[in-house]
């Protein structure tokens, strides 16, 4: 056998070693079953075909938890997973999911909006696959996620992404963001099928509030915030008047020319009153040192540290980071804030009051997400769903 | 699934192809190792794994 020979065929079989090895890694992590645990509030679990059917049996058909109060009163939807690497909107829907009890009106969560999107990480992004949540009983484990949708369910991509029904240019990959495609279209592509769903969904259960769950850059001004549009507006100001005794938080406008967006086109598209809040989330910056779970967890970098002291960054920021407990419990606390406000509006229609019992950001702060996670093998099969 | 994604599916087939007939008629083990890389990401598409 020639050198050359010899040379190509060591070649071949390490190549076939890398994508062996790696091919499953991945193959595991696309198909991994994350477990949530039904909480005492929740009353049964849907799935987002349940709203349209095209969508069963799709990567998209996540699955929606309905958690009915006590009493009758206001619908809310809340949204994790929009951009599946903004960790602490999921988690925080899942805590929700797994503790909130409602007292007055009924919760509607999805933590997996964008089930898709969970499938897979950022290309080149060097993204840990899983992250794990230290609990009493062990750690929980968790998909890490990219910001669109897996192309392996949808591909190719346009040169131009054209939104509907709006007809705005956005840039070619907005196609697969699931925040760029609302209202949807029931024969769109699979994310526009899927916003398309969940606005059937806030229409036929007649939905007043819808929160979105997103975290943001801190080198990215529109973070440690509420997006509203103009019909949110008092609200979320209101909110954030009582939210800043607890922690930073401002207000940001829905700016009206900008379309796809949740805090946009759902207000526009239905009667329900929509917000979306940014948690700062270190992870997702730029300029830091390599990607891990530590630093998704902890947030805590020291090129971001540098950033800081030279004024670049658009939030405070030490050596204590921003774990995820804090913006986890920022979600929750603001989540609660805008429903009490939402409760005093004149926007709110008489009954249409929503009120619950939920971990806020004291509890977040002071026991860790891992506390308000249940073990799932501590209950019996018909109590965990696997999404 | 659309037509175009079968198409685009067809066509990393035909550039997984190329690259294969590439890295076997090379003479040069760098450029052949390039050849190797450069198919990984066409197979995983093609085997629906990433």
């Amino acid at each position: 056998m020639s050198r050359q020979v010899l040379g190509k065929a060591i070649i071949a079989v390490l190549a076939l070693i890398v994508l062996v090895v790696g091919g499953k890694e991945l193959y595991d992590h696309r198909h991994y079953p994350e477990p949530v645990v039904l909480g005492p509030g929740v009353t049964r679990v849907e799935s987002l075909s349940d709203y349209h059917a095209p969508l069963k049996g799709t990567t998209n058909d996540a699955k929606v938890y309905v958690l009915e109060g006590q009493e009758e009163g206001g619908g809310v939807l809340v949204l994790g997973g929009t951009h599946p690497g903004e960790v602490a909107g999921i988690l925080a829907a899942i805590v929700m999911v797994e503790n909130a009890v409602p007292i007055k009106g009924d919760l509607y969560i999805i933590p997996h909006i964008s089930r898709s999107g969970s499938t897979g990480t950022q290309p080149t992004g060097a993204f840990p696959l899983y992250y794990e949540i230290e609990t009493e009983f062990g750690s929980r484990k968790f998909r890490m996620g990219d910001r669109v949708t897996n192309p392996l369910d949808q591909w190719p991509d346009p040169d131009v992404f054209i939104h509907y029904p709006e007809g705005q240019s956005l840039s070619y990959v907005e196609i697969r963001n699931i925040n760029r495609c609302w209202p949807g279209r029931p024969d769109g592509t699979l994310t526009e099928q899927t916003t398309y769903a969940a606005m059937q969904l806030v229409r036929e259960k007649g939905i007043n509030v819808v929160i979105d769950l997103h975290e943001a850059e801190l080198l990215y001004p529109v973070t440690n915030c509420i997006v509203a549009p103009t019909k949110s507006a008092t609200i979320a100001a209101l909110a954030q008047i009582n939210l800043g005794m607890d922690f930073d938080i401002h207000t940001e406008p829905s700016p009206s020319g900008y379309r796809g967006l949740s805090h946009r086109e759902v207000g526009d598209y239905s009667d329900a009153y929509p917000f979306l809040f940014e948690a700062p989330e270190p992870f997702l910056d730029q300029p830091t040192g390599p990607k891990t779970q530590e630093l998704l967890l902890e947030g805590v970098d020291e090129f971001l540290l540098a950033a800081g002291r030279k004024g670049l960054l658009f939030v405070e920021y030490d050596e204590t980071g921003k774990p995820i407990e804090l913006r986890v419990g920022r979600h929750l606390h603001t989540l609660l804030g805008v429903l009490s406000e939402w409760n005093w509006s004149s926007a709110c229609p008489p009954g249409r009051e929503i009120e619950l019992e939920c971990p806020d950001y004291y509890d977040l702060i002071e026991n860790g997400v891992g506390a308000f996670l249940r073990d799932p093998d501590a209950v019996g099969p018909d109590q965990v769903v696997f999404d | 699934m659309p037509v175009v994604t079968v198409l685009y599916y067809v066509m990393t087939a035909f550039l997984a192809l190329l690259c294969l007939r590439n890295f076997l008629k090379e003479r040069n083990l760098q450029n052949a190792a390039m050849y190797a890389i450069v198919m990984m990401p066409l197979l995983l598409r093609l085997f629906r794994i990433k």
